[in-house]
């Protein structure tokens, strides 16, 4: 994309597990920029640090989990280096995030509309209880929960799931950010249930605005969805490029053997092909490449080399010895 | 016909949701419900949240006494007027949803795995640890994994304790709610095809309710679609298009897969 007009842009992005007697790096040197109104998908398996990757952009990481290196910039305002809190509070509020389980996310003794209302306040300080009430409805209006002002006087467990995750993106962007981070938003979710959470999703980003950064372990509806993909692989980026390109072309052992374990390929092609082996854990990292023990391809050079994010077309990378070229 | 394994005749299950005071009417989980399966046999079931999946499960595995209608597993009524036979579970086995409650938190996963072996078959100690540490292998953890406790795991690495414990008990049938569709593809891929090896190798069945259609027509021969309490649809995954469904939910849900490649430049 553009990367002129990018509005969340991360760089040299590293995340540091604290240890006694040292530290084990969980994310390594993840660079990548997202543009207004832009939707970008993170995949990846459980432990390949895409969640991580999320929360540091959300600025929620973990407790003993601290960003050791990098920058992540919103909108020009920069968090990470030599930046002080003004700026970093700034980069902050740019940033809102929905996560998958939007149960544990709300508060079950409140009122809904009190939740988004709280929120706004938050985001405007002056703003008078009604007042803030009053656009709660509105919020509630715009993810399009019927009869807002009803709703708003209900509590979450008269919400069914979907709907709840309606009213979790309506307290996100309450806080008008510029970057939404949402990790697995929908996976607890019904398929019709979320066609229609991405649905909102889609017109949300282009309606505001919104730079997406859509982390899920669904291939399938990231591909649907989003403009580029990045892969992530034991805390780093292994191939990251335009969802058509990476999908159709995946250049990286990785991402095709990850296409084929999917039910969809099986289904085409009438047999499942497991990927063997499992995502090193933190600690585990080897010195040459990091998905040698899993790869079919592997050879002396992938045991001893960390191959490095390499072009393989027009904004196509890949992190392999034994890419194919995107455009061959 | 094949033997059947579990007759499930007309049952209804109906709860009274906020209690007997609340003046909500009571809500028809199941309504009526008749399924047949038999051995070796792979039934998938879809349907909305609320639909009655889990209802029909619970009640297919002895764990819900349904209001009326009867169930026979292996011949035997389960819920006869004397009490519940036991011994079904030696026959059906259940993974639940939720890996985080249904595990034993004071045992190692080893531990529970082995258990099954010891109760059901008699094995002894050794014997009983070693087809755990076997089991444990297929569902893809390690040996680290089956020396922790499960409050140390990720949910999928329960979900795969929960799946080796259930198949521990060598049933005829085991019937997994929603078990797989949260794992990464990996693992999925990776259960998914010791579902489909042991149901040739022990003429294991199977009965899969999942959200996603694609993994239930990728290991199920048969569907069924449930709707507000009832089977609304019976179809056959070979050769399953959005029009040879008839009911409006099943469209709507074959419809709403998302499809993997899609031409975004087009």
């Amino acid at each position: 994309m553009a990367d002129a007009q990018a509005v969340l842009r991360v760089t040299g992005l590293t995340v540091e597990l604290d240890r006694q007697g040292g530290s084990t790096p969980l994310v390594t040197d993840v660079s990548f920029a997202i543009g207004r109104g832009e939707m970008v998908g993170m995949v990846g398996e459980s432990g390949s640090g895409k969640s991580l990757t999320a929360s540091a952009v959300a600025g929620v990481l973990p407790r003993g989990v601290r960003p050791a290196g990098g920058a992540i910039e919103v909108d020009g305002a920069v968090d990470g280096g030599a930046t002080g809190p003004a700026t970093r509070r700034a980069a902050r509020r740019g940033v809102a995030m929905v996560f998958q389980n939007p149960m544990t996310s709300l508060n079950p003794s409140m009122r809904v509309g009190d939740q988004v209302a709280e929120a706004i306040r938050l985001r405007r300080p002056g703003t008078s209880r009604r007042e803030a009430r009053r656009a709660a409805v509105e919020a509630l209006d715009r993810v399009e929960i019927t009869r807002p002002a009803e709703r708003a006087r209900q509590y979450p467990f008269e919400f069914s799931g979907g709907m709840r995750q309606r009213v979790m993106i309506a307290i996100a962007i309450a806080g008008e950010p510029s970057v939404l981070v949402a990790d697995e938003p929908t996976t607890a979710l019904d398929v019709t249930v979320q066609r229609g959470v991405m649905d909102l999703l889609d017109r949300l980003r282009l309606d505001l605005g919104l730079a997406v950064l859509f982390v899920s372990h669904d291939l399938a509806l990231v591909g649907e969805r989003c403009d580029r993909l990045l892969v992530m692989y034991a805390g780093e980026l292994v191939e990251s490029g335009v969802t058509a390109d990476v999908l159709r072309r995946p250049s990286h052992p990785y991402v095709r053997a990850l296409q084929q374990c999917t039910p969809e390929h099986a289904l085409a092609v009438g047999a499942l092909r497991p990927l063997p082996g499992r995502v090193p854990q933190a600690g585990e990292v080897r010195s040459g490449c990091r998905f040698t023990p899993r790869c079919a391809l592997r050879t002396e050079e992938c045991e001893r080399d960390h191959p490095a994010l390499e072009t393989r077309g027009s904004g196509h990378l890949v992190r392999c010895h034994h890419a194919r070229g995107s455009e061959e | 016909m094949a033997e059947l394994l579990v007759e499930v005749e007309s049952v209804t299950k109906t709860y009274r949701l906020g209690g007997r005071l609340a003046r909500k009417p009571p809500t028809v989980a199941v309504g009526g419900v008749s399924v047949a399966i038999a051995a070796g046999e792979s039934v998938g079931v879809v349907g909305e949240s609320g639909s009655g999946k889990s209802t029909l499960a619970g009640i297919i595995c002895g764990l819900v006494r349904p209001d009326s209608g009867s169930v026979r597993v292996a011949g035997r009524e389960v819920y006869a007027r004397r009490g519940l036979d036991r011994t079904i579970w030696r026959t059906v086995q259940m993974v639940f949803q939720d890996p985080y409650t249904s595990l034993n938190p004071a045992m190692t996963v080893a531990e529970i795995v082995a258990e099954p072996s010891r109760l059901w078959h008699g094995m002894d100690r050794r014997e009983a640890d070693r087809r755990a540490l076997e089991l444990l292998d297929r569902v893809g953890l390690s040996a680290g994994a089956a020396q922790s406790r499960p409050d140390s795991l990720s949910g999928g690495q329960r979900q795969r304790a929960s799946i080796a414990r259930a198949l521990a008990v060598s049933p005829s049938l085991v019937v997994l709610d929603e078990s797989v569709s949260a794992l990464d593809v990996s693992v999925q891929a990776q259960i998914l095809q010791l579902l489909l090896d042991l149901r040739r190798e022990n003429d294991l069945a199977y009965m899969l309710i999942s959200h996603d259609i694609s993994v239930i027509r990728l290991v199920c021969d048969r569907i069924l679609v449930m709707n507000g309490g009832e089977v609304v649809e019976e179809l056959l995954s070979a050769g399953l298009t959005e029009e040879a469904a008839r009911h409006p939910y099943t469209r709507r849900l074959l419809s709403a897969v998302p499809t993997m490649a899609v031409d975004r430049q087009g």
